[in-house]
């Protein structure tokens, strides 16, 4: 008898949950992103403590001096601002140094949350959403590192999927040392492709392509998604050759978003209109 | 058999939540981490006077967990409800309170909770790599095994969470 009514109460909460499956998720996004966001104020402390865990072995008396030294400076609440505003703008001279295109404008955004509660995505929150002009799809930028892309907007967050998300693909092609230490692209263009680990892998890479090891991973130009040339992605360490056309070269991104706080946004002004 | 008290056990997943998702998530190794909240629905599921109230439980936990992630709204409530009526139905042959029975249990639970969200990412996201996924459901369920007697006992012996 127990039994039957467990039985009776499971079948409604799985159809609950594959109907809650089967809603779109513009519609589940945003307040999912809200809750996110509170969720990481109030999660702060943990963070900042985990943080601390991962800093390594203790480090020497000299490197404690000169953190004590730093964490004085970071105290005064001017220099930190100064600090943070060079930071936005060294990020901005380098993204405007690779995105040449008028048309195109940065959106500053801090990390809100960093971390995706499933094991197999790569994801994150920003604190701009849709009110500040962002729309899914855009380009997510550090410095002149593509991060990812806004995979759901929210009213004031959105989340951003990495380049090493299942989910991204994205145009790209490597480029190889020549023997004087000069980079020239590959002329095979592939496709970078996350698949949930931290690193990416090429997808459609020729087998005799000069992709090898230590190669410096680029977007390829893609107008429609707004995507310029030559951000940076990543850098070959390794290739998986098999017996067909195609080797798999896996690229190691190089941000760590563990270092990232801040990223920008690339937004597209239709009409002359600010975002 | 006394009743859970499912708010109090909310607020006990939430928190298992952010110490996987804050401190844990630092220290994965290879990207793998414990899931904390399969020793919530284990402890749920063996230990709930009625099979429906664990079933609840479960779910809204695995709703919980849908909240932070980019995957669909209702994937992980499936994938722990699922676990807790398989771990209702054999309640009667397992020996709940022993640390051994906690720890393939919650080893077990992780690793089936990894590979069916992992597939439901496959699914609704990108593959995957067989490798990766294989490696990383390991040993997260080795790291959730080793945690889930302590989680189960902890909570089997606090008060607080059963009227």
């Amino acid at each position: 008898m127990q039994r039957r009514r467990g039985s009776l109460a499971a079948g409604p909460l799985a159809a609950a949950a594959m109907a809650l499956m089967a809603l779109p998720s513009s519609w589940t996004q945003p307040p999912r992103l809200a809750l996110n966001s509170a969720l990481a104020f109030a999660a702060a402390p943990a963070a900042s403590l985990g943080h601390r865990f991962s800093s390594g072995p203790t480090p020497s008396a000299e490197v404690l001096l000169q953190q004590l030294e730093l964490e004085k400076s970071k105290n005064l609440e001017k220099d930190h601002t100064i600090a943070k505003l060079r930071e936005q703008i060294d990020a901005l001279n380098a993204g405007r140094a690779t995105v040449k295109d008028p048309k195109l404008t940065f959106v500053p955004a801090g990390i809100v949350l960093s971390i995706d509660t499933s094991q197999w995505r790569r994801t994150f929150v920003i604190d701009k959403g849709t009110r500040h002009g962002i729309a899914r799809g855009m380009p997510v930028l550090w410095h002149n590192h593509l991060m990812g892309f806004i995979s759901d907007a929210g009213p004031g967050s959105s989340r951003v999927a990495l380049i090493t998300d299942p989910k991204i693909a994205v145009g790209a092609m490597a480029m190889s040392r020549t023997g004087e230490g000069a980079a020239r692209p590959a002329r095979d263009l592939c496709i970078l492709e996350g698949n949930g680990s931290g690193a990416a892998s090429l997808k459609w890479a020729s087998s005799d392509a000069t992709a090898g090891d230590g190669a410096t991973v680029v977007t390829s130009p893609d107008p429609a998604r707004g995507i310029p040339e030559g951000l940076l992605l990543g850098r070959v360490t390794g290739v998986s050759r098999s017996r067909g056309p195609f080797a798999r070269p896996q690229v190691q991104p190089f941000v760590d978003l563990r270092g990232v706080d801040a990223v920008h946004i690339l937004v597209k002004i239709d009409d002359g209109r600010q975002p | 058999m006394k009743n859970i008290d499912a708010v109090r056990l909310m607020a006990v997943a939430v928190a298992a939540l952010v110490l996987e998702t804050t401190l844990l998530a630092n220290v994965a190794w290879a990207g793998a981490r414990p899931d904390l909240l399969v020793p919530v629905v284990a402890f749920a599921a063996l230990f709930a006077a009625e099979p429906s109230h664990a079933y609840g439980m479960a779910w809204a936990v695995g709703l919980l967990r849908d909240l932070g992630t980019a995957g669909p709204l209702g994937q992980y409530a499936l994938i722990y409800l699922v676990l807790a009526a398989t771990l209702a139905s054999l309640r009667s042959l397992l020996f709940r309170e022993h640390p051994l029975t906690q720890a393939a249990v919650g080893g077990l639970g992780a690793a089936a909770a990894g590979l069916a969200s992992a597939a439901c990412t496959a699914a609704f996201a990108g593959g995957i790599p067989l490798t990766l996924c294989l490696a990383r459901t390991a040993s997260s369920a080795f790291a959730t095994a080793l945690l889930a007697p302590v989680a189960v006992t902890l909570l089997s012996r606090t008060r607080l969470l059963v009227r």
